[in-house]
């Protein structure tokens, strides 16, 4: 078993309050199924924000009986075609690496800049530095309210990235808010999915820099746009072990650098 | 944008709507004071002439004597149901960012206050525009628009948990990270303005009061960016004091608190598009054989 499991006294000289398996390469193999249902999932939850009439009220009845009835429309998804796509489309990244994974959607090659692709900065701003410690506050709170509540802080940090489309994004922040708490809910609800709560403010950069492009560009920001950019880049995270893997490691980091005083060592990476 | 006899006809509106509805309410026995929300229907009118701090914050129109006797009314009616919800606000604020020791004596105190506060509206109610406490000697800090609006999403959705992501969303707004202090006091602050919404939305007769949460929130954190910009390190429990002073001088003086509603709503309603008119379908005449 990993060492991060052991919870005995023998072994406190590697705990780490910050650690989790889903950083360690040799959990992978057991990353890849989770993902498999876990991004559908939340990409579902988000999709629910725009599908079709006759699927509103089908989501409206799923989410007063919290997902009582979730699993009988696991299988078919009629609602935005846009989400459809990204549902089908799923998969077509595990056992790949970064960079060779895309998506068949408006945003991705118009928004795919030489910059990003290889940008590997360690350095991160302030805005981001507390957007991981609220998803990591997010994924450990006793309640999905106050999860909930954690996820909502992030969109408008998210926003803040990016001042030059701040405003026109603030615009759809509503939207954007609505979309996490669903995302959130989704994966809140197991506890083997919680942890990837932390993979929230990944998704949320990835957004809010396909927006920014869009306003670049001139094009209009609209619900639905803000709400398919959501779903898009939280499959181009869920849907990436590799990913996943890294982005909780930079959080685990964090989470040091705004905390440094331990209890005991950390087998940092 | 609404001038201020409509904003205060739709404010009381939504507030009559709680008051005449029957008070079956399920509460958590964490929260004392269970029996304040059966005797908030009681319709106790409770003698409240509201003197708030000095605060003329609104435009030209709204400053005449007219509109200040408006403001009056309502807080007269806000007044028996914040007279029990602000002490127990304050502790649940001061407990969840400090812990419990810190919510009981916040709350202890709040609760004093809320019984002195009787007379001391009495006796203010006569000094209009000379009292004003050290916290308004400037400008009080006001929440942004779309702040505004997402406490009012927040007031207004039937989900829990939607309402606390908008909370988390107008407090991350609100709060100035400017130093390491306040990055490492934000989420406290997220926290307990989700608490405190958590609070308030439990009775349908104090949901409406959501709406002051972003009020709440700028205040506490522009006093503690003060001290944060003096170089002194903010401690949760210094956090969860000030949070729930705030929370206390907002939702425990009704004057304020009647402010802070209209001048809520008046922002929000800049942010929210109106929808768009209703067109006048003509509807085919039956045709009769």
């Amino acid at each position: 078993m990993f060492e991060y499991e052991l919870e005995t006294n023998l072994d406190r000289e590697y705990e780490c309050e910050f650690a989790s398996e889903y950083e360690s390469e040799e959990f992978l193999p057991f990353l890849v199924p989770l993902l498999a249902k876990a991004a559908p999932m939340a990409i579902k939850a988000i999709g629910g924000l725009i599908g079709g009439r006759r699927r509103n009220r089908q989501r409206e009845f799923e989410f007063e009986y919290e997902g009582e009835y979730e699993s009988q429309y696991e299988s078919e998804y009629e609602g935005d075609p846009f989400i459809g796509n990204l549902l089908q489309g799923l998969g077509s990244a595990i056992g790949l690496g970064e960079g060779e994974y895309e998506y068949e959607y408006e945003f991705e090659s118009e928004f795919e800049s030489p910059s990003s692709s290889s940008s590997r900065s360690s350095s991160m701003s302030e805005y981001e530095m507390i957007m991981e410690n609220l998803a990591y506050r997010a994924a450990h709170s006793e309640s999905e309210a106050e999860s909930e509540a954690f996820l909502g802080a992030l969109v408008p940090m998210a926003t803040r990235l990016i001042p030059s489309a701040a405003k026109a994004i603030s615009a759809v922040a509503p939207q954007l808010i609505q979309g996490v708490a669903k995302m959130g809910r989704a994966l809140y609800n197991s506890p083997s999915t919680r942890q990837l709560l932390q993979t929230v403010p990944e998704v949320l950069k990835g957004t809010v820099k396909t927006l920014a492009h869009q306003v670049a560009q001139g094009k209009p920001l609209s619900q639905k746009t803000a709400v398919r950019a959501l779903a898009a880049n939280t499959a181009k995270v869920l849907d990436n072990p590799k990913k996943v893997n890294t982005v909780m490691k930079k959080s685990h980091k964090v989470q040091h650098q705004l905390q440094p005083k331990i209890n005991g060592k950390c087998r940092c990476a | 944008m609404l001038d201020g006899e409509t904003m205060q006809h739709e404010l009381e509106r939504e507030f009559e709507n709680e008051f005449e509805g029957e008070g079956n309410y399920e509460y958590e026995s964490e929260y004392e004071g269970e029996e304040f929300f059966g005797s908030l229907m009681q319709g106790s009118g409770g003698v409240l002439g509201g003197m708030g701090e000095g605060e003329y914050e609104y435009e030209n129109e709204y400053e005449s004597e007219a509109f200040f006797k408006k403001i009056r009314g309502f807080a007269r009616k806000l007044a028996p149901i914040l007279k029990q919800v602000a002490p127990i606000a304050a502790r649940a604020v001061g407990t969840a960012i400090g812990g419990p020791g810190v919510g009981q004596a916040v709350g202890a105190i709040a609760g004093q206050l809320a019984r002195e506060s009787e007379y001391e509206y009495e006796s203010e109610y006569e000094f209009e525009g000379e009292f004003e406490s050290e916290y308004e000697s400037e400008s009080a800090p006001q929440p942004e628009a779309l702040a505004e609006a997402l406490a009012a999403m927040a007031s207004q959705v039937q989900s829990e948990a939607e309402a606390e992501a908008y909370t988390g969303a107008f407090t991350a707004r609100i709060i100035p990270i400017k130093s390491h202090s306040m990055r490492q006091i934000s989420p406290k602050l997220v926290k307990g303005a989700a608490t405190l919404t958590r609070t308030l939305r439990k009775s349908p007769a104090t949901r409406p009061l959501v709406k002051t949460v972003p009020t709440i929130v700028a205040r506490a954190s522009n006093t503690l960016a003060r001290q944060a910009a003096q170089g002194k390190p903010i401690a949760p429990q210094t956090a969860a004091r000030v949070m729930a002073a705030e929370t206390r001088k907002v939702l425990g003086n009704p004057m304020t608190c009647a402010k802070t509603l209209m001048r809520s709503s008046g922002a929000a309603s800049k942010v929210n598009k109106p929808l768009p008119a209703k067109t006048q379908k003509r509807r085919r005449q039956p045709v009769y054989e």
